[in-house]
């Protein structure tokens, strides 16, 4: 067993709902923890940190729009949990192919935000950002 | 004195029982005072110069960034460092627990080299329990050409003074 980094080349694709997108510009991954210091009074140095819920805030900036993640955002309705899956692959710059795929659950994510959807006369990018919601595990494989 | 890069940055439980983390892209530490300002002034009532400062809570914020993720197996992408490697003195808990209280990161030391070869030493644990935490993952990719690096970060929070 050899310690060392698994270094990604690119973004691959972003699947959700059955439906796979590839016209990726970037990908956020945010594992956000609500971890704090705890102090008293007349203390410099805290005396621990109180932990509370962890969740992943996942940001997609695509370019030009997709139906990747359509069916799980409305207008005039809640947003519904991605059903079937979301799965984020990348490349690996290891000359052999080598696809490392992320596996979130799909019953406990949800889009958050969609913003930036900007189409320009001109423009080499037209960038839509979508933000999705996701707690539980991830699997890395 | 002058930095010149980071050599590596050891995460474990003891010395002998770490990952030597070595893709390093940078290394932050700021001291966050919780009131604002480590001191602040302390003002008296119609006097024009205040009588003393207030002393505030401090700890240090940390930031590891690293040029894609360290693995303790390359041949496996699922033993990520902060899910994997056991930091705590019982030899049973990684730094990162996605479903219960991260656990104490009990050593973490990170190695510098400066411009004329000296090594040098920051020590934020060796062995101490509960005063480092991992606090926060952020992984960021891009796809447009000739981008260098893909890097995740990995914030953490010390209660005690580094050595």
């Amino acid at each position: 067993m050899v310690a060392g980094p698994i270094k990604i080349k690119n973004i691959k694709t972003v699947t959700a709902n059955t439906i796979t997108a590839t016209n990726i510009l970037s990908f956020k991954e945010d594992h956000v923890m609500n971890i704090v210091p705890q102090f008293i009074p007349n203390t410099y140095q805290g005396l621990g940190v109180l932990e509370r819920a962890k969740w992943r805030t996942i940001t997609f900036t695509l370019d030009s729009d997709s139906d990747v993640f359509a069916a799980s955002w409305a207008i005039t309705a809640i947003n519904t949990a991605l059903g079937t899956s979301f799965i984020a692959t990348f490349d690996v710059a290891d000359g052999a192919g080598t696809v490392e795929t992320w596996t979130y659950q799909f019953a406990k994510s949800f889009v958050q935000r969609k913003e930036a959807g900007r189409i320009e006369d001109g423009a080499s990018r037209n960038t839509f950002v979508y933000t999705i919601h996701t707690y539980g595990t991830k699997v890395v494989t | 004195m002058k930095y010149d890069k980071i050599t590596n940055i050891k995460i474990g439980r003891t010395a002998a029982d770490c990952q030597t983390i070595t893709n390093v892209l940078s290394f932050t530490e700021r001291v966050i005072a919780v009131e604002g300002d480590m001191v602040l002034p302390l003002a008296v009532i119609n006097d024009w110069n205040p009588s003393g400062v207030h002393h505030s809570h401090k700890y240090y914020e940390l930031e590891m960034q690293l040029d894609t993720d360290w693995v303790t197996d390359t041949t496996d992408p699922a033993t990520r460092w902060a899910y994997t490697q056991h930091v705590d003195a019982a030899d049973t808990l990684p730094a990162i627990d996605e479903d219960g209280a991260n656990t104490a990161i009990e050593y973490f030391v990170v190695a510098i080299r400066e411009h004329d070869g000296t090594a040098e030493v920051l020590t934020y644990a060796d062995e101490d329990a509960n005063v480092l935490w991992c606090v926060g993952e952020v992984s960021e990719f891009n796809n447009e050409d000739n981008t260098m690096h893909q890097p995740v970060t990995f914030k953490f929070i010390c209660l005690q003074d580094v050595s």
